[in-house]
């Protein structure tokens, strides 16, 4: 096998996952990375990895995502993983107001640890459990244009939006790493669900370098 | 004595069995078995022919839940027919035989033992009549239980790696029996965990051994002390589990236990839930247990609380233990080697990364360069190792086998009265939500030294300009740690402690008989520089010096670790040193070891180590460059067997509890040359844990060659060892990491020895 035989990419962005314990980060990945989900994953110690090709206005992009723990005790190490992100993903429980309330810790998190020039996406997932829901979207929209970040619900489960939130948050990245862009981000908050159409400018690649066995 | 706790008094068993088919009636039989001589496949084999089924079948027994709840729990092994027996047979055992194909979803686990699948198909075969009417009481049925448990166990070996055997056959309930007098004291328990260090237990027997290995007993009880002991224990767990499950049910529970019943929870559910023993719904027993057992435990111990990883650890154990108390007993005991790891100020697992990285400086510079070069010298993609000492990095049965023998490396720590089943500051009344409850505010507090913890670190990181720098940062952060050392090393005597004075002045006189042999020894080690053929000599001085039998000796001072095998008849010595020494400190009563070449087995092939040595020898001469005291991987042939093991003369040394036995000459053997003064010593290394940083340091030479030869960066490395969970080779990483930890426990004795000598000013 090998992981880096086809090194064709044309950028190689470190995207981290962040969120409280059981919001569904890993499998937001694994959806997006594996088209799998798996309703009985194990909790993420540490952090685990997955990577995605991506093409963008002709670029290849490998997207290189940094599932973290997402107990509070883990903090103190994975913050070391937020060294050279350029996009988070972060997530809270449609369900689950704690994992809302929490968010903020996060974002303090990423401001102290990653790259000022990040992209940050809130991402309410689990957007399948409307009978259990008790953060309507607008509430994580407007919490989200509050800080100027974009803002997406998913659902890994019936994988609802999940490729529009990582496609979302790459144009974003690709706009400052790329074209410097940054009024975009600043002056735009509000582009979250339709504005970068997966079809026009994105278009995932199959496979990505998962399923290398070793 | 084995048999204290389970439910082998027990001399018959009534079964009532119905049989469901789809639609049609129900149909019932009765029956009765005798629960010693019965084993899963004849219990099988029993319904096969009292029913006169033809197709495969399900088998279930009628259990109550913790909530008084009759539940069907599915019956597939041995284990589940035995926790059957013990928990759902008074007065009579309820089976459900379920006519539909056997499904499970066990497609995410690499391994199944043989064994654990049943064998539906042959059972029709048997004489129906004869073989009830002889279902009590024969031997031969008995003969066939043994004989199922030996296949299942051969057939795990042989199957999955055919190259790699283990020096001996797991320990055996009659095995295990030879450690224990005749009133089932631990009379032997050097002998007993070099045994399972060279060949796991088999694993209907990890039940009762395993809590020997976790310290959950206080040293020197007969096997009636032990089961009142547990029976007590139980109890003690059952009232600190009602204390906050009363104040749930009251509505009373305080924000804390909510918060933590909380989390426990989400890991329970995800916690290898792809084993049978917790498939099924998410509200079953075995899940409730592990449930129970994690909250009691975090808030018991409000310093740890519940920390992301420990229903890793305590799952193995309630796997093999089957009842909630008695595995809240081993986990109380594991928590008390582990509990730092989980502790909010990271210095354990601090420690643990500087080691290995010390270690793979010294072992593969080659390697550690290339992680340097590429910003991974800092070895982050670890951390899961050392939080949960590999327990995700082989498939679970596999881990099981793995942790045995890491557990048997260490030094026994028996409590010393009781095992404390919570923490001093553990207060009761903190569970109740009164209107001033403190607790509350643990959490806050917590996230506040972690928040702290954190700025500390990241002033650090400031301080280091590039990535480079990681692995020095992490470093400075452990200097800053005065306190590291004696939060790993504080069960261990100082050097200067009364007691150890007092046995270097009886080990004065057995230092004089030292001197011949050990001046030749010490003036090998002296010429670093050529230090290949030295080695040699050095290891016949050992071999020499301990046929006087002293060398053990010099052991107590600070060498609680198992020494490797030096000795070859001086049993009764030991075992009166053995006592002695307990006199003093029960850490250091262990000592160097015993025959294990007699454990091994006369007909097993073994590696003589010095014509091992040879062969890396003229690698690593090969290699100039990194010769001087590192491992050289590589593909080394290893074609010097010593395949005449009667040539044994006394110089010829056998380091035979690291016996590995190869089937496959073509392997890739990396010779350790542990000549590594810079290691910590074994009470030091990997916070006590030195075994654990030799499994860790092998799993990275094992993926060298691939790092290396597919010039695999930071990421692309730490997403290898990511996507290896659960898929390590058992056999073939514990082969290698005996290799090496032998080694390097060697040269810790001579290391130690010559300390020895120039302390009481023997010339060298």
């Amino acid at each position: 096998m090998t992981m880096s035989g086809d090194e064709h990419y044309d950028f190689i962005w470190k995207i981290v996952l962040v969120g409280d314990s059981g919001v569904g980060k890993t499998n937001l990945l694994s959806r997006f990375t594996r088209n799998e989900f798996n309703a009985e994953s194990k909790s993420t110690i540490g952090v685990e990895f997955a990577t995605r090709d991506i093409v963008i206005k002709g670029k290849m992009v490998r997207a290189q995502i940094w599932d973290t723990a997402g107990q509070e005790r883990y903090r103190a190490i994975t913050s070391v993983y937020y060294r050279g992100a350029v996009g988070a993903l972060v997530l809270y429980d449609i369900a689950k107001p704690m994992s809302f309330q929490n968010l903020e810790k996060w974002l303090n998190e990423l401001r102290e640890h990653a790259d000022p020039y990040a992209c940050i996406m809130i991402v309410g997932n689990k957007s399948d459990l409307t009978h259990l829901r008790t953060i309507p979207q607008e509430e994580g929209r407007l919490l989200a244009e509050k800080n100027n970040f974009s803002f997406i619900e998913t659902s890994a489960l019936d994988a609802t939006n999940v490729a529009e939130a990582f496609n979302n948050l790459l144009v974003d990245i690709y706009k400052i790493q790329v074209t410097g862009d940054e009024s975009t981000i600043i002056s735009s908050p509000n582009k979250s669900d339709s504005r970068f159409k997966l079809d026009s400018s994105v278009t995932p690649m199959e496979g990505g370098s998962e399923g290398c066995s070793c | 004595m084995a048999g204290f706790l389970s439910i082998e008094s027990r001399e018959v068993i009534r079964v009532e069995v119905k049989k469901c088919d789809g639609l049609l009636q129900p149909e019932y039989k009765r029956f009765s078995l005798d629960p010693q001589i019965t084993s899963f496949e004849i219990l099988q084999k029993t319904l096969t022919r009292a029913f006169g089924v033809k197709s495969d079948f399900t088998i279930s027994y009628l259990a109550q839940d913790v909530s008084g709840q009759d539940v069907y729990l599915s019956m597939l092994s041995d284990w589940d027919m035995d926790a059957a027996f013990q928990t759902a047979s008074d007065p009579c055992l309820k089976l459900k035989l379920d006519l539909k194909p056997f499904e499970e979803g066990l497609d995410d686990w690499d391994i199944i033992a043989p064994g654990d699948v049943p064998q539906y198909r042959f059972a029709h075969f048997i004489d129906r009549n004869s073989f009830l009417s002889s279902l009590t009481g024969t031997i031969s049925s008995h003969v066939e239980k043994t004989m199922s448990t030996m296949q299942r166990t051969l057939g795990l070996k042989t199957e999955l790696e055919p190259q790699y055997r283990a020096a001996k056959n797991p320990m055996t309930d009659m095995e295990f029996h030879n450690y224990l007098d005749s009133s089932g004291h631990m009379v032997k328990p050097e002998e007993f965990r070099i045994s399972i260090y060279q060949g796991g237990i088999e694993p209907a027997l990890r039940r009762v051994v395993w809590r020997h290995l976790l310290n959950i007993f206080p040293d020197n009880l007969s096997g009636r002390e032990r089961f009142d002991y547990m029976k007590r224990k139980e109890k003690e767990y059952y009232k600190l589990r009602d204390q906050w499950r009363e104040e749930f049910s009251q509505g009373t529970a305080s924000e804390e236990i909510k918060y933590v019943a909380t989390m426990v929870k989400k890991d329970v559910l995800r916690t290898d839930r792809m084993h049978k023993f917790y498939s099924g719904a998410d509200d079953s027993r075995n899940l409730i247990s592990l449930f129970h057992l994690l909250v009691t435990y975090s808030l018991t111990h409000p310093e740890v609380s519940y920390c992301q990883g420990m229903s890793d650890i305590a799952s193995p154990l309630l796997v093999i233990q089957k009842d909630e108390a008695q595995a809240y007993l081993c986990f109380c005991g594991v928590m008390n080697r582990l509990r730092s790891n989980f502790l909010i100020d990271g210095e354990a697992i601090t420690t643990k990364f500087n080691h290995l990285g010390n270690i793979l400086q010294i072992q593969d510079p080659v390697f550690f360069e290339y992680l340097k070069e590429h910003g991974a010298q800092d070895l982050f993609f670890c951390y899961r190792w050392f939080l949960l000492e590999l327990k995700r990095e082989f498939p679970f049965e596999d881990a099981l086998y793995m942790l045995e023998v890491m557990w048997s490396t260490l030094p026994p720590d028996h409590p010393e009265l009781e095992l404390p089943l919570m923490d001093p500051e553990y207060c009761p009344s903190l569970l109740s939500s009164s209107p001033a409850s403190p607790t509350f505010s643990i959490k806050q507090t917590v996230y506040a030294k972690l928040l702290s913890l954190r700025r500390h670190k990241s002033t650090i990181s400031k301080h280091s300009s590039s990535s480079d720098d990681s692995f020095s940062h992490s470093s400075s952060l452990n200097n800053n740690n005065s306190n590291e050392q004696t939060c790993c090393a504080n069960e261990y005597p100082k050097m200067d402690a009364p007691e150890v004075q007092e046995l270097k002045e009886k080990l004065s006189d057995i230092d004089q008989s030292l001197e011949h042999s050990m001046s030749e020894d010490s003036s090998a080690n002296s010429s670093a520089d050529d230090f290949s053929s030295e080695k040699c000599n050095g290891e016949s001085d050992i071999g020499s010096s301990m046929t006087e039998g002293h060398t053990s000796n010099t052991d107590m001072e600070d060498q609680p670790q198992f020494q490797i095998s030096l000795e070859m008849d001086q049993e009764e010595r030991m075992l009166e040193q053995t006592q002695r020494c307990s006199l003093h400190n029960k850490q250091i009563s262990q000592k160097s070891v015993s025959t294990p070449s007699k454990l091994a087995g006369g007909s097993v092939e073994t590696l003589s180590l010095q014509k091992d040595q040879k062969s890396s020898d003229s690698l690593s001469a090969a290699n100039s460059q990194s010769m001087k005291n590192s491992l050289v991987p590589g593909s080394v042939q290893n074609t010097q067997k010593n395949t005449d093991t009667s040539q044994k003369s006394q110089d010829d040394l056998h380091i035979s509890d690291c016996v590995e036995v190869s089937d496959d000459d073509s392997l890739d053997l990396i010779k350790a040359k542990m000549n590594t003064p810079d290691l910590p010593k074994p009470h030091e290394f990997g916070c006590g844990n030195p075994f654990l940083m030799f499994l860790c340091l092998t799993l990275l030479l094992q993926h060298r060659e691939q790092i290396i030869h597919n010039k695999l960066d930071y990421d692309e490395i730490s997403m290898l060892f990511d996507r290896m969970v659960r898929k390590h080779n058992v056999h073939k990483v514990l082969h290698q990491a005996r290799l090496m930890y032998s080694d390097y426990l060697r040269t810790q004795q001579k290391l130690h020895e010559q300390e020895m000598m120039e302390e009481f000013g023997v010339s060298v």
